[in-house]
């Protein structure tokens, strides 16, 4: 018999999306739909922030890396590069705290769980407030400086929705 | 996608998720499983919202430790302090040979 395995490659908003918009069923016992619902909700939101800020650590590095027409580097070397990276940094912590934290608290919602991801979340606006102000300012080309503060922004969305569940 | 056309094949499907560059094997079964995922507007059942999302959370922590191991070597350039990477997660159970397209 022939048989057909196929691995299917979903981008995370596609997978996301399409769970968070459908009606779950077969709940167990306790579970309602609301809980799971902002539970998968959480989890989405939290896998744009850890996409988003991947991306913006890659894109930061790179205009490290990049020199403008007189051979200086974009982002060039210094307190500023170094906060930024740090930040960055503190946002992958965070987001790893939180996602062992979500896999300890499968399918509920009660208010334990929403003050402890409000407290990640609280966080991580703090790390983006700061890297507006002290971190991405060292970046030495503006439309450079307006695709990392895209990611920001993408951060900050997905932040602002996880604090609303 | 082609969920019709995946519907027509009496086969198991592997599922994986990509968060970031990295690929995370998810489940393993029959095709109307997997065809509930992907119906934006149908219903999909509890095990497979908890499966997908463990896989989502495994892989969230993933991409943060290949990102710190990024950053500290940066960091380490610079001559700045660097940060804790926290440990590996462990894997969701993974189909046994999860390709991208591949018939015997």
């Amino acid at each position: 018999m022939k048989r057909l395995t196929i691995l299917l490659i979903f981008a995370l908003s596609l997978a996301g999306c399409a769970a968070r918009q459908s009606t779950v069923t077969n709940l167990p016992p306790g579970v309602t739909q609301a809980q799971v619902q902002s539970w998968d909700s959480a989890v989405a939101n939290l896998n744009k922030i850890a996409t988003a800020n991947s991306a913006l650590r890659q894109a930061v590095i790179q205009l490290h890396n990049t020199s403008d027409a007189n051979g200086n580097a974009i982002f060039p070397s210094g307190q500023a590069y170094v906060t930024t990276l740090t930040l960055i940094g503190k946002i992958d912590q965070t987001e790893n705290a939180a996602s062992v934290f979500l896999q300890t608290v499968p399918n509920s919602w009660p208010t334990s769980t929403k003050t402890q991801i409000a407290t990640y979340m609280s966080n991580i606006s703090a790390a983006l407030q700061q890297l507006n102000t002290q971190g991405v300012t060292g970046i030495k080309n503006s439309n450079s400086l307006n695709n990392v503060n895209t990611f920001i922004s993408e951060i900050t969305s997905s932040v602002t929705i996880i604090l609303s569940l | 996608m082609a969920t019709g056309t995946l519907a027509l094949v009496n086969g198991e499907i592997a599922l994986g998720l990509q968060v970031g560059s990295i690929i995370i094997p998810l489940i393993k079964g029959v095709i109307t499983d997997i065809k509930s995922i992907v119906s934006p507007q149908g219903t999909v059942s509890y095990t497979v919202v908890i499966s997908t999302d463990e896989a989502e959370l495994t892989g969230i922590a993933q991409v943060s430790i290949a990102d710190l191991v990024a950053i500290n070597a940066e960091l380490k350039a610079q001559g700045a302090a660097q940060l804790q990477v926290p440990a590996a997660p462990t894997a969701p159970s993974a189909p046994a040979t999860p390709s991208t397209a591949t018939t015997s």
